[in-house]
């Protein structure tokens, strides 16, 4: 191994950490509207197909969402890999009485309890082995501290999220039904559609449905007034999905593989590297794969450069720093602030961003609940079927109980007991060997021949499960329990110290497991007629930290991978690393984006709203270096305003000021133009107010109304240009020559 | 490896797991993975202990299935009754479970054979469905029923399943 020390220099506009979601999104929107890109990829490049991964994937004996990706996990050793990330098999070991356990697990679990969840450092980042989940939150996620007095709230609105979230859905091609999906207040543009149609209920579902639905259920929580809360009508409701039901973007239509995670194998469900290809399709971006960055360096005005270390194969280094005029992070809620809490220098002595002390703070996940029960001989639901999920019960995701304990969603899942006993694997060892592991034989029977195949049978197509996604909420969100720190003890194989992990579950969430936990046996046992076989004891010792003890009952908790918190945004720069823009409040050149942003964690899979976050940011970004400010003049025609618009961007044009008059006579007005007086035909665009302040693009575009603001048309490519809505040649008199005044507009990047 | 000896592995599984040796070893079959799992189990239970295997059902072959089965895995030889269990899931699950400790390898080691191991164990056909994250199916078929169990299997279904 040995390290070059020639500084390598690398410029862009825009210098973006990370290849996944947040970070393909932000290159993509960026690299169209013209800016250059460097993004730095700590992992190996996006494979040009999936053939090895798969491979590994049918290889692998833990088929644990990691299986399929690189580096692979046999070996643990992370004080010597360049860029190791936390696994299923890191988290086995950290339960484990293995000597070596913190050496070998990349996360420092300083506990009390474990967390849980994993991630990629690969090319497209853990979208690869996301379930596919599009979800949006609910407009009550945003407005916890308000409504229940819990977490804190939210920057922004359900409301200011509205935009982004369609331009998300399109972007990842969401497969739904709008009318399943408006509930708890969710509300969608009028006549707003999905990309694709829903995706069909599977059998398990169906069957849910029929006993589920419509049925009503009432609580055995007690409001602090004593009294019961209101009854809740259940619903098993399609789950929108970013995986195809339709083909005509490319990619396949879903097969059923019932592998999301860890795999899809022909990629029918959405992933980052979609959006990268598309953003490299610019021409605008470039990546630095196996490039870690190490350090961020500022100064007292920003940001002035990211220090990198570029890995080869064979064990050859280079230092680098990527030097642009903004920079964004989107390295999700562990390795962003590993990397800013490791950039300690004169002007960060606490770490980058770190002013108001929040980085690393209130890491989250959703810690999830899993239920799973056994229908009764001769009623199959036949699971391991179909996507791995397609259905979930979301009607207690908000309610008044959320002053006291933790909503959830269910998660319906189509993959029998294989998160939760391994299945087929432990029952067809119990049903050979005469073991009860997994649950389904009790009787302990060990089989052969035709009664071995007709009893795996019956059980294997029986089997269901329910996976509770609980909100996880800290009890003091400014001193939080939950935390991501630098390691003082190890490091990676770069020499990065490694993140360190605290991690405690406050009452607010347990409630909500134990709340789960009685919803769970009414809905497998009362309303399914089945038999569970949850571990309702699961014992601490033999399951570590992933057990906790709760009123008096013992639970385990397993991750969601949904990483979150971190480096929350907020309206307080001195309780938040972000402001709503996603703009660190100490660095204005620098951006954080991805899930570390979130405030609370809500209780919907988080990648659609880290992609609709992403998007905003990106206009803000674009904004920052793009934005023009312009006088539209009234006595003149159309004006050219220099801004280029390629049709594909989101881009708006704003009347900052001004007045001006297309008729001295009838008095001075604004981009509106004058209410009174309808342009004649004749007049550039008819019908609109005259003096109202227009639009085209190209000088063959059609006018558009732009007014105090407009979106810029999608799907035109040329150059803004604008006018004032007047009789431009004179047809009825004056024509342009006694018009006074002028306006100021901006032109920038977002939606209205 | 000789003839006889893969045909006896081959029908002696076929008794031990149900599925009929035709279905586990079809006469035209591109995959070929019979030799290879007798191979495997050669290797993993050693070559003594995979001989008395074999030698075992030969003396007792003609018997009923269920005869044999209880002569083999319930057989005084623990070598011979764990090793044959981990056939029955060699060919069920696609990953050979080591039944005992035998050369460099320990009881309970596991690895799965190879992806067509994987892609064709049986247990998924038992399932009614495919091994997840391999489906030749449409769009949709998940919400459709299944084909039967003997349609996927050759084998029927417990009565009133």
């Amino acid at each position: 191994m040995s390290t070059l020390n020639t500084q390598n220099i690398e410029t862009a506009d825009v210098i973006v950490v990370g290849a996944g979601m947040a970070g393909s999104v932000m290159a993509y929107q960026l690299g169209l509207a013209g800016l250059k890109v460097l993004v730095l990829e700590s992992g190996p490049a996006i494979p040009p197909n999936r053939s090895e991964y798969l491979e590994r994937f049918y290889t692998a004996v833990l088929k644990a969402p990691e299986a399929p990706y690189p580096p692979e996990q046999t070996e643990q050793a992370p004080a010597t890999q360049f860029a190791p990330r936390a696994t299923i098999q890191d988290l086995i070991t950290a339960g484990s009485s293995d000597p070596d356990k913190a050496q070998k697990s990349y996360l420092v679990q300083k506990g009390p309890q474990l967390f849980a969840s994993t991630y990629e450092r690969v090319g497209g980042g853990t979208m690869w082995h996301w379930m596919g989940t599009a979800l949006r939150l609910l407009p009550n996620d945003f407005r916890m501290r308000t409504l229940y007095n819990v977490g804190v709230d939210w920057p922004i609105s359900y409301d200011d999220l509205q935009a982004a979230y369609c331009r998300a859905e399109q972007e990842m091609g969401v497969s739904a039904d709008v009318a399943s999906q408006a509930y708890l207040g969710v509300t969608f543009p009028k006549g707003y559609e999905y990309s694709m149609h829903g995706i069909p209920p599977s059998l398990v579902d169906q069957h849910l449905g029929r006993n589920v639905t419509g049925t009503s259920y009432q609580s055995p929580e007690r409001a602090p007034d004593g009294k019961p809360y209101p009854a809740v009508t259940l619903n098993v409701r399609q789950t929108p999905a970013g995986r195809n039901s339709q083909s005509d973007n490319g990619r396949r239509v879903c097969a059923g593989n019932t592998s999301c995670t860890p795999i899809c194998p022909i990629q029918a469900k959405y992933d980052a590297t979609v959006t990268m290809a598309k953003a490299l399709d610019t021409g605008n971006v470039r990546i630095l794969y196996q490039a870690v960055a190490s350090q961020v360096q500022v100064d007292a005005n920003g940001v002035t450069g990211i220090d990198f270390i570029q890995y080869q194969n064979n064990g050859t280094r280079q230092n680098g720093t990527a030097q642009g005029k903004r920079y964004v992070i989107a390295a999700h809620a562990i390795e962003t602030p590993k990397l800013l809490l490791n950039s300690i220098g004169p002007h960060s002595p606490k770490g980058v961003a770190n002013s108001s002390g929040q980085v690393g703070q209130a890491l989250a996940d959703h810690p999830v609940y899993l239920a799973w029960g056994l229908m009764p001989e001769g009623k199959p639901l036949f699971p391991f079927r179909g996507p791995l999920s397609t259905s979930g019960i979301e009607d207690m995701r908000d309610g008044p109980f959320r002053s006291q304990r933790a909503a959830w969603r269910i998660e319906i899942g189509n993959e029998g007991w294989n998160w939760s006993v391994n299945d087929p694997y432990a029952s067809v060892c119990d049903f050979i060997d005469g073991t009860n592991e997994g649950g389904a034989n009790p009787g302990h029977l060990a089989l052969s021949g035709q009664a071995l195949v007709q009893q795996l049978n019956s059980v294997l197509t029986r089997q269901f499960r329910l996976g509770f996604l609980v909100e996880q909420v800290e009890k003091d969100p400014d001193n939080a329990l939950c935390r991501v720190e630098r390691s003082a003890e190890f490091t990676d194989g770069l020499g990065l110290p490694r993140p360190q992990i605290s991690y405690a579950l406050s009452d607010y969430t347990k409630e909500g497991f134990k709340q789960a936990r009685l919803a769970a046996t009414h809905i497998i046992t009362e309303l399914m007629g089945a038999t569970e076989l949850t571990n309702l004891n699961p014992d601490p010792k033999s399951g570590a930290q992933t057990v906790f003890e709760y009123d008096g009952q013992h639970y385990a908790f397993y991750g969601a991978g949904h990483l979150m918190g971190t480096y929350r945004m907020g309206s307080d720069r001195t309780r938040s690393v972000v402001d709503k823009d996603q703009r660190s409040w100490d660095h204005p050149n620098l951006f954080l984006v991805g899930d570390g942003v979130f405030p609370t964690t809500g209780t919907a899979n988080p990648t659609l709203t880290i992609t609709a976050l992403t998007f905003q940011a990106a206009d803000v970004v674009a904004s920052d270096l793009l934005k023009r400010t312009l006088q539209v003049q009234a006595n003149q025609a159309w004006q050219g305003t220099g801004m280029q618009v390629n049709g594909q961007s989101w881009q708006l044009a704003v009347c900052t000021g001004g007045q001006w008059t297309a008729n001295p006579a009838t008095g001075m007005v604004g981009a509106q133009g004058n209410p009174g007086l309808i342009a004649k035909p004749g007049y550039t665009l008819p019908g609109q107010n005259e003096g109202a302040l227009i639009g085209r693009i190209g000088d063959n575009g059609e006018p558009f109304l732009v007014g105090q603001q407009v979106q810029l048309p999608r799907g035109q490519q040329g150059e803004l240009q604008l006018c004032i809505n007047d009789d431009l040649t004179g047809r009825y008199g004056a024509g342009l020559s006694d018009n006074l005044g002028s306006l100021s507009v901006e032109v920038r990047f977002g939606t209205v | 490896m000789s003839d006889p000896n893969l045909r006896n592995f081959i029908d002696l599984s076929a008794t031990l797991t149900g599925l009929s040796a035709d279905r586990l070893a079809p006469a035209v079959d591109p995959i070929n993975l019979p030799p290879v799992f007798f191979a495997t189990a050669q290797q993993g239970m050693g070559t003594a202990a995979f001989s008395n295997l074999l030698e075992l059902y030969v003396s007792i072959k003609g018997q009923p299935p269920e005869q044999i089965a209880s002569a083999v895995l319930g057989n005084a030889d623990p070598q011979i009754a764990q090793g044959a269990r981990s056939i029955m899931k060699l060919w069920l699950l696609g990953s050979w479970y080591q039944p005992y400790d035998q050369g460099n390898a320990h009881a309970g080691d596991t690895r799965v054979l190879s992806d067509q191991a994987y892609k064709e164990s049986w247990a998924w056909k038992i399932a009614q469905s495919h091994p997840m994250g391999y489906s030749q199916y449409h769009f949709g078929y998940w919400a459709e029923q299944p084909a039967t169990l003997k349609q996927y299997t050759g084998v029927d279904a417990k009565e009133g399943q």
